[in-house]
């Protein structure tokens, strides 16, 4: 005697097959494993091969040098100027008035005593001007 | 209790219709969008103002030939949105005929930019690249013989090839170049140079697979569209995808060997075109394939997107871990084998090429024999079911010749030494014809079947033309499957 058919349980439809598709999403997995072990060493280690010593030149950008310049002006002084003025006053007057009135004067002076002229020196000439952003050309 | 035999035809009712072309020229643009955002960011990245004199590498000026890329990209934009603009007028009143041209035209205006790097690489190096000629050829047979049972046509794989020689390997280089002229504005930190070198190196190797991967699977993706009636599995897939990296592997190596220090060319020939050239490229490509072919044989859309991210995942992590992984290891290795470099070279690299791509080795061999194991039981049941229709395409003792390769091989040996080369093509011929006649049939019969499926009919009378037996009249309507069994 034959047991008699189950019917389908209610709700569950008989799906049709899906091959591959656990297996690819397994490689997919992989590949993100892959990815974070590849971030792990790539981020915590340092690169193997040495950095140039060559340097490669740098792009030229029309009007600018190529190069440092080589030829520095001549004429720029290698000293301090010598043409300073040298007569300055070595002591301070001494014909500053010495009798100071002991009462306030009732007569006020009509002439009021000038300090000596002092000599300045003047701007000193002939300092060359430093090369621009151009260059010395 | 017996299993019904198969149908002569096809189960009754209309089989859905994939997008062919237009798929594949949906392909191509992603891959110009994937330059413009590359350019986008270019043109957006903050000013490069480096202290230090050794990132001066990232200041260079641009290629020629990547300005060249650049202006052709942008020229094939135009001429495509004008025969986009034709299409849409055409299709409403031009015929079918005038219509595919039309869109052969878009794809490839859309594609041929990216050959112009590659080509570069290969025609100023052309004594490189007949070095690496006859290794690659070798695979390339290989990869077509592993086809045990039908095979796709040779220019089919071919087709793979040549993508992932010019056109993969194109679109590769110029995201690379986008990527060294653009990243060191955005990474670059001065307060923290070790970090900022680690992050450069590391992202450069993210880049790198992941913009070499989605140029090899857009390959396979335009062959899969466009030739789906010959993708029968995973079979097909493995081996389209194995040809689309063998000719990226190719690319790869001469532009390595040509730009490497003359002393390590052999190193580089050594390691990429005998030791690594079934593996790494190859083998991550094999895994994006698998995925387009189980794809074919599901008919719900989202486990086709779940097989193919699943492939294409696979390999960008697989591609990320060799560059990342690899030069650490090799490192290594030179400290393992300082007082041998020949050892090195022979026993070293074999061991760190494993070490990194070997597990995606594995997977692409493991999904292989999964597939070729069920090809065998469904040709089994349906050449069984074609020898007993009677129709003489199929005989009983061919049933068991045709599930055997190395009987065919042994057979076919013997037939080249009595008949020369004629006589041995011949017979292929028929054996091809015969397995492709199963596997149609077969195919039909599976849930995931569309309408690129074939009709049967014509490859049944294509197998008796070779056997040179009559071919009957075509039957307005082949009996159904009860009328066969009543």
């Amino acid at each position: 005697m034959t047991t008699p058919a189950q019917p389908p349980e209610k709700g569950r439809e008989e799906r049709p097959p899906r091959p591959y598709v656990r297996m690819m999403s397994a490689a997919g997995a992989i590949g993100v494993i892959a990815s974070v072990v590849a971030a792990l060493v790539g981020f915590t280690t340092d690169p193997v091969f040495p950095l140039p010593e060559k340097m490669p030149t740098m792009p030229s950008i029309p009007g600018m040098p190529t190069s440092m310049p080589t030829d520095m002006p001549t004429d720029i002084p290698t000293d301090l100027p010598t043409a300073w003025p040298t007569d300055f006053p070595t002591r301070f007057p001494t014909n500053f008035p010495t009798r100071f009135p002991t009462h306030f004067p009732t007569r006020f002076p009509t002439r009021v005593p000038t300090l000596p002229p002092m000599p300045m020196p003047s701007h000193p000439t002939g300092v060359p001007e430093l090369p621009g952003p151009g260059g010395s050309r | 209790m017996t299993t019904p035999p198969m149908p002569l035809a096809p189960p009754p009712g209309p089989r859905r219709s994939r997008p062919g072309l237009p798929a594949a020229i949906a392909v191509a643009v992603a891959l110009s969008a994937a330059f413009a955002v590359g350019q986008v960011i270019y043109w957006a990245q903050p000013e490069l103002t480096s202290p230090l004199p050794w990132m001066r590498v990232f200041l260079l000026p641009e290629p020629d030939v990547f300005t060249l890329t650049r202006v052709l990209v942008y020229v094939s934009w135009g001429v495509s949105v004008l025969l986009g603009l034709l299409l849409l007028a055409l299709r409403q009143r031009g015929n079918a005929a005038v219509v595919r041209s039309f869109q052969f035209s878009l794809l490839a205006a859309l594609l041929l930019p990216f050959v112009v790097m590659p080509l570069d690489i290969l025609g100023s190096a052309p004594l490189k690249l007949l070095i690496c000629l006859p290794t690659t050829a070798v695979a390339l047979l290989c990869v077509h013989r592993l086809q045990l049972y039908r095979r796709m046509p040779a220019w089919l794989l071919l087709a793979g090839f040549g993508w992932g020689a010019v056109i993969g390997g194109g679109f590769g280089t110029v995201m690379t170049t986008w990527f060294y002229r653009y990243a060191p504005g955005y990474l670059l930190d001065w307060q923290y140079p070790r970090d900022t070198i680690r992050t450069i190196y590391t992202v450069l190797a993210l880049n790198a697979g992941i913009a070499s991967e989605i140029g090899k699977a857009a390959g396979v993706a335009v062959l899969f569209f466009l030739f789906r009636r010959h993708f029968g599995g995973v079979v097909s897939g493995v081996v389209i995808g194995a040809a689309v990296g063998l000719g990226f592997n190719l690319t790869e190596t001469v532009n390595y060997m040509a730009t490497i220090e003359p002393g390590q060319q052999s190193a580089q020939f050594w390691m990429r075109q005998v030791v690594g050239l079934m593996a790494v490229h190859v083998a991550f490509t094999a895994v994006v394939g698998a995925g387009f072919g189980a794809a074919r044989r599901l008919p719900e859309f989202r486990d086709r997107l779940l097989v193919v991210g699943g492939g294409v995942l696979a390999a960008i992590g697989g591609h990320f871990a060799t560059d990342a992984v690899m030069p650490q290891l090799g490192k290594w290795k030179e400290d393992l084998f300082s007082h041998d470099q020949t050892l090195g070279l022979l026993l070293g690299a074999p061991l760190i090429t494993a070490i990194t791509s070997g597990v995606f080795v594995a997977l692409a061999v493991l999904i292989l024999r999964r597939g070729l194991t069920a090809q065998a039981a469904g040709l089994a049941r349906a050449l069984r079911a074609e020898a007993e229709a009677g129709t003489g395409a199929v005989t009983a003792p061919e049933v068991d010749l045709l599930l055997a390769p190395r009987r065919r091989l042994l057979l076919e040996l013997r037939v080249w030494r009595r008949d020369g080369t004629a006589g041995l093509r011949h017979l292929m011929r028929l054996h091809q014809a015969q397995l492709d006649l199963a596997t149609q049939r077969w195919h039909g019969t599976l849930p995931g079947a569309d309408a690129s499926v074939p009709d049967v009919r014509p490859l049944r009378a294509r197998v008796l033309e070779l056997k040179g037996l009559p071919v009957p009249p075509a039957h307005p309507a082949f009996p159904s499957a009860l009328e066969a069994l009543s």
